[in-house]
């Protein structure tokens, strides 16, 4: 069985289940915590670091604001523990400060969007940087930016490769886009699942490395890399087929992208 | 108590009772008032309550939570569940529910979107930004909101199967279709003068009033309240019903057109953000004056858009048949039968209003968003539901007024807004708004059980 799982912890009874009656199950892109399962995902850990890089690359002092995901997700922990291994000497120097950190309630975008315009009226606009936890979210929080005249201004980043959160890396409106190859775990996940029908033991599964958990589990799992999309590099995702040029260079000025021409 | 007479303290019993007949002869000359001014008494309480929300961030934020920004911020964030919230009193006031709505706005929200930035530009090969896009898409979105929202009413009036049923069907339904456009995509940039609808900005271009419309449309609100209070005076003489005293009408209007001119002077005292100002002056040719520019934001659309649909709700419900008849069937279903009411019309078409109304909010969270987004409205049923309730309406049918609602839905989002000035996670916030909740309609019902 693969599984991707809302609430790692809820499924928990479900997974036992299938594993007793010889059931293998994939965890997949989001964790279980079941020391029998096998755990795929791009290593959402490193995830939050290559955004913070990118961020802090582009603003490496000042207040910060952290806008995290659904809070009975790991990933969202995940992501942020990556980011402190970036900022977290900065932000124990004092040269980083943290003006605002929100968890938000599934991920969902429109309340990114109102946290950001709070967070801003708290601080009268001034944020240096965001860390967006995911590219809905991230556009909601340039929405917020937008509003106030800081959008661009402002680095923000964020995750998935989403389409709409590419072209404003293009635009120069989101700073990064962790691009997670939906294609690469897929078949990953396959061929996992494949192996797995010969062998139920996770741990002989090709690639996998043994994994401790939040919740003090140790699982087999599978940790794939995800690329950094900047303006930079927008040509991977150009190569890869993964967005046409026109969804990607919408609105962009002539001149100001490479690949946009 | 001290004021208790001895001889009376005796009997048993007669020291709860002399305090109850205390307090009510104490407020009697209030009761009066409210009596003669003919305004809910949970209305008040509400209003009561806004204040003291309202004050008490303001302490603890520092004085952050009474600016201009961050009210002008509030209306906007409030404006999207207020407008659903007046077609949900209808929908609870004639006894039904619908759990629907904020699916609904995400399957409407989504159609918009493709239509937008996908159909016509790339479909249909007519290009992005079109003058007429913004307009079509929201015909397009109202008509298939009434019509998506009236299959669900006529499911329940026709076939009589419950309404928390067909809308939990519905729930499930048109949030699984969203995913049947384009496997879950967010549908970014839109339109940029649909984009206006959300209040947002684009370049220099704010969604927004400006500062002499907004004036201009406080005018007209204040006149059409007016108008409205001697017609309704007028038709009262005329068939015998008692009228309040001129006083309180004066009051009652006076309370209601300063409320609107507050909103319009709040907006007004809104500037645009610095770097809009600066662009906006480099562009028109305005040299900045030592000091910043000053230029008013203005009431913002979201909140236009949320006035307008009051009115026309708030007409449709007190003035005309539709409403009567939704509140006669509210009261008593089978009297309002047999006097002759289309109660299956009548109850479907509460349903289309309300799909209309889903799709309106969907414009204005989308616009806002500038994106459409798979979650989009997720939970909002919730949302809706609660500032209906919170405004008055009753689950029993019968009672509920739109304005409650808006006040209800203001409330709220004071509530959540306040607390993200303050740093307050969002599992201690859905903690104080479920208390606020259940504490708003269990007082409401202490102390109706007490006047009566």
């Amino acid at each position: 069985m693969i599984i991707l799982a809302q609430d790692g912890t809820a499924i928990k009874p479900a997974v036992a289940k299938a594993i007793q009656n010889g059931v293998p199950v994939i965890a997949y892109d989001r964790l279980i915590e079941d020391p029998k399962a096998l755990y795929i995902t791009f290593d959402n850990v490193l995830v939050g670091k290559l955004e913070a890089q990118a961020v802090f690359k582009a603003k490496g002092t000042g207040n910060f604001a952290i806008i995290k995901g659904n809070k009975a997700d790991a990933n969202a922990d995940f992501l942020r523990s990556g980011m402190d291994q970036v900022i977290g000497d900065a932000v124990k120097s004092g040269a980083i400060k943290i003006v605002g950190e929100t968890y938000t309630d599934n991920w969902d975008p429109a309340k990114a969007q109102t946290n950001m315009e709070q967070i801003l009226t708290a601080n009268q606009n001034k944020v240096d940087a965001v860390l967006s936890e995911n590219d809905g979210m991230a556009g909601g929080v340039i929405a917020a930016l937008t509003a106030q005249g800081l959008a661009g201004k402002v680095p923000v980043s964020g995750q998935d490769g989403d389409k709409a959160a590419l072209n404003r890396v293009a635009l120069g409106t989101q700073t990064v886009d962790v691009w997670k190859d939906a294609r690469l775990l897929g078949k990953t996940a396959g061929e996992a699942a494949m192996q797995l029908c010969n062998n139920s033991d996770p741990s002989k599964v090709k690639g996998t490395a043994a994994f401790k958990t939040p919740g003090g589990n140790s699982l087999s799992s599978i940790l794939l890399t995800p690329n950094p999309i900047t303006k930079d590099n927008l040509k991977d995702v150009l190569d890869a087929g993964w967005i046409t040029k026109a969804d990607l260079c919408q609105g962009v000025a002539a001149g100001k992208v490479s690949v946009c021409g | 108590m001290g004021a208790t007479v001895p001889g009376e303290a005796s009997a048993e019993g007669a020291p709860a009772r002399s305090f109850l007949t205390t307090i009510s002869s104490a407020l009697a000359p209030v009761t009066g008032v409210v009596r003669s001014l003919e305004i809910d008494t949970r209305m008040l309480g509400m209003i009561g309550a806004l204040i003291v929300i309202w004050v008490s961030f303001n302490i603890v934020s520092g004085g952050t939570f009474l600016t201009a920004r961050n009210l002008w911020n509030l209306s906007v964030q409030s404006a999207s569940i207020a407008i659903m919230a007046t077609g949900m009193v209808l929908v609870i006031v004639s006894r039904n529910i619908d759990l629907s709505v904020g699916s609904m706005l995400g399957f409407l929200g989504y159609t918009m979107a493709m239509f937008q930035a996908v159909w016509i530009p790339q479909s249909l090969g007519l290009g992005f930004e079109q003058p007429f896009t913004w307009v079509l898409t929201l015909v397009i979105g109202i008509a298939l909101g009434a019509a998506i929202g009236g299959l669900q009413g006529f499911i329940v009036a026709y076939g009589g199967v419950p309404s928390f049923i067909v809308t939990l069907g519905g729930l499930l339904v048109w949030r699984g279709l969203i995913f049947r456009y384009a496997q879950g995509q967010t549908i970014a940039p839109l339109d940029t003068t649909f984009q206006m609808l959300g209040g947002g900005t684009v370049g220099t271009r704010v969604g927004a009033l400006g500062e002499w419309p907004s004036w201009t449309l406080g005018v007209v609100m204040c006149v059409a309240i007016v108008y409205v209070m001697i017609s309704s005076r007028r038709r009262r003489r005329r068939y015998a019903f008692p009228v309040r005293a001129i006083w309180a009408e004066l009051l009652v209007g006076a309370v209601t057109c300063g409320a609107v001119l507050g909103i319009v002077l709040v907006a007004n005292s809104y500037p645009l953000p610095v770097n809009v100002a600066i662009q906006y002056a480099e562009e028109h040719g305005i040299a900045i004056p030592p000091g910043g520019l000053f230029i008013p934001t203005g009431v913002a659309f979201p909140v236009v858009i949320m006035l307008i649909v009051t009115l026309v709700v708030t007409f449709l419900a007190t003035r005309r048949r539709f409403g009567r008849y939704v509140y006669a069937i509210g009261g008593n279903p089978d009297a309002a039968a047999l006097a002759g009411i289309n109660v299956r019309r009548t109850i479907m078409l509460t349903f289309a209003l309300m799909g209309s109304l889903a799709a309106v909010s969907a414009a204005v969270q989308t616009a806002r968003l500038n994106a459409a987004v798979t979650n989009l409205g997720v939970q909002n049923e919730l949302d809706v539901i609660s500032a209906a309730v919170i405004g008055g309406t009753s689950f029993s049918g019968g009672i509920g007024t739109v304005p409650g609602a808006i006040l209800g839905a203001v409330v709220m989002q004071s509530l959540r807004s306040g607390m993200v000035l303050l740093l307050v996670d969002s599992p201690t916030q859905d903690i104080v708004v479920g208390i606020v909740l259940v504490a708003a309609v269990g007082l409401d019902a202490v102390v109706r059980r007490r006047v009566n």
